[in-house]
């Protein structure tokens, strides 16, 4: 092959700007292995067309540097959980350099601190804004809950103090029907006259219906009022005021109660 | 000075291959500027350019394992990395190429608007390439340009086109000759 011949053709030129076909391509790539006077003209070609790159060359803002270098890191780091360090990193950490480039270093650190730190801020700040308002909620409840534990515990007292006041008369009305497992109890204070009635032990009703109270005077019964039933201490309540009573009877009315007594619907009752 | 120049080269190459960021920050410090103005001979638009240029140099820190010494300078390889992704940028988005913008280019150069490095020599001689010249290498090595597209974009013969480049390049061969 005639190297000189070769050379001049052209095909150089075209290598080293790439423009040539693949299979040109291949064919160059091949000969400067093999001829040295060929690889020496593509390196000349190639320097001159860096230097001709060179001379227009334009420093770029220093930000870039930085953002350059922090991607870096970050694609580091994520090798660094893909497998163990290699020699060279181990290296790294190792040498002490005083130079400008450790100040680089210490500032790839800081930016990589703060890049995994941030995250975990944000995150962190999240949550707390999201607890801030669950917390508040929580607050209510409990708020709630202990006025309504204050408030049954003050019933309680009441009740005890009712029960336990010697003026006050315990009156348990009993089913008129035998089978019912029911009661009721009346709480009659002799001195201030106030009437309450504990229902919790009444059975429940439909709610198209109410159980009332009615107080027998000179035999003639006496409404004291209709009255919510229920489990809890709240049902405990004062119903009236009452002079004087022979007997207490509960009947079941239509919600809202009646002005005389169904006497087929009573069901406790009993003589004072 | 040459084998010195290629031993350094050489000692870089390792030790990018190792991973050392010391070596990869003095190889930003070196080649930056003219990787960035090779990216904005192709790409006019700042910002885009400074996205290539960080482009450019993430994928040399990936890819450097790929560098294969025999087969040209580490900075050839490195243009050629960073010019590709130009022109794929270019080619992806429908980019306009526009001759006068190479025109506009000499004229940066003669009244020296931009700051350059290095390269006050090497900008004179540049004023030796007659613009057609200039302008061809610059289609083909900045580019990518094919010749047929060349010939194309510049309406003059294939023929003329080879000639042409034949040319600046053997001028470009004098002016660095020493």
């Amino acid at each position: 092959m005639n190297i000189e011949e070769y050379i001049s053709s052209g095909i150089i030129e075209d290598y080293v700007l790439g423009q040539v076909t693949d299979q040109q391509l291949r064919e160059v790539d091949c000969l400067r292995t093999v001829y040295p006077e060929i690889n020496e003209a593509i390196v000349i070609l190639e320097r001159d067309l860096v230097k001709y790159a060179i001379s227009h060359s334009i420093k770029p803002d220093e930000n870039v540097k930085s953002r350059i270098l922090a991607a870096i890191e970050n694609s580091e780091e994520k090798q660094a959980h893909v497998q163990a360090p290699k020699e060279g990193d181990i290296k790294d950490i190792s040498e002490a350099k005083t130079d400008s480039r450790s100040a680089s270093r210490s500032s790839f650190s800081w930016m990589r601190a703060a890049a995994v730190a941030l995250p975990f801020i944000l995150i962190s700040i999240l949550i707390y804004f999201y607890m801030d308002g669950r917390l508040e909620e929580k607050n209510k409840q409990l708020t709630e809950m202990q006025l309504k534990i204050e408030a049954e515990a003050e019933q309680i007292e009441n009740l005890l103090a009712l029960i336990s006041n010697p003026q006050t008369k315990k009156i348990t009305l009993n089913p008129v029907n035998e089978q019912l497992a029911a009661n009721a109890i009346v709480y009659w204070n002799s001195e201030n006259k106030s009437v309450f009635i504990d229902p919790t032990a009444l059975p429940g009703i439909p709610s198209e219906n109410q159980y009332q109270l009615w107080a027998i005077v000179s035999g003639k019964p006496v409404s004291l009022g209709v009255f919510e039933t229920g489990a809890d201490l709240n049902s405990i309540q004062e119903i009236g005021k009452m002079e004087s009573a022979e007997a207490f009877a509960i009947t079941m009315e239509v919600r809202g109660g009646s002005e005389t007594p169904s006497m087929d619907q009573m069901v406790v009752m009993a003589a004072v | 000075m040459p084998e010195n120049k290629s031993q350094i080269e050489q000692q870089l190459v390792t030790q990018l291959k190792e991973r050392n960021k010391d070596a990869f920050v003095h190889l930003y410090d070196n080649y930056s500027a003219a990787l960035n103005g090779v990216i904005s001979r192709i790409i006019v638009d700042e910002a885009e350019a400074q996205d290539l240029l960080q482009d450019s140099f993430i994928k040399i820190w990936k890819k450097i394992d790929t560098y294969d010494s025999s087969k040209g300078s580490l900075f050839t390889w490195i243009l050629n990395l960073c010019r590709n992704l130009c022109i794929d940028r270019l080619r992806s988005k429908e980019y306009k190429h526009k001759i006068q913008r190479f025109d506009k280019y000499v004229v940066y150069i003669e009244s020296g608007e931009r700051e350059k490095t290095d390269s006050i020599d090497l900008k004179e001689n540049l004023n030796i390439l007659s613009p057609e010249q200039r302008e061809i290498i610059d289609l083909a090595y900045f580019g990518g340009y094919t010749q047929q597209e060349i010939s194309e974009e510049l309406t003059i013969p294939l023929g003329t086109v080879k000639t042409r480049v034949r040319a600046a390049l053997l001028v470009l061969r004098k002016i660095y000759e020493g």
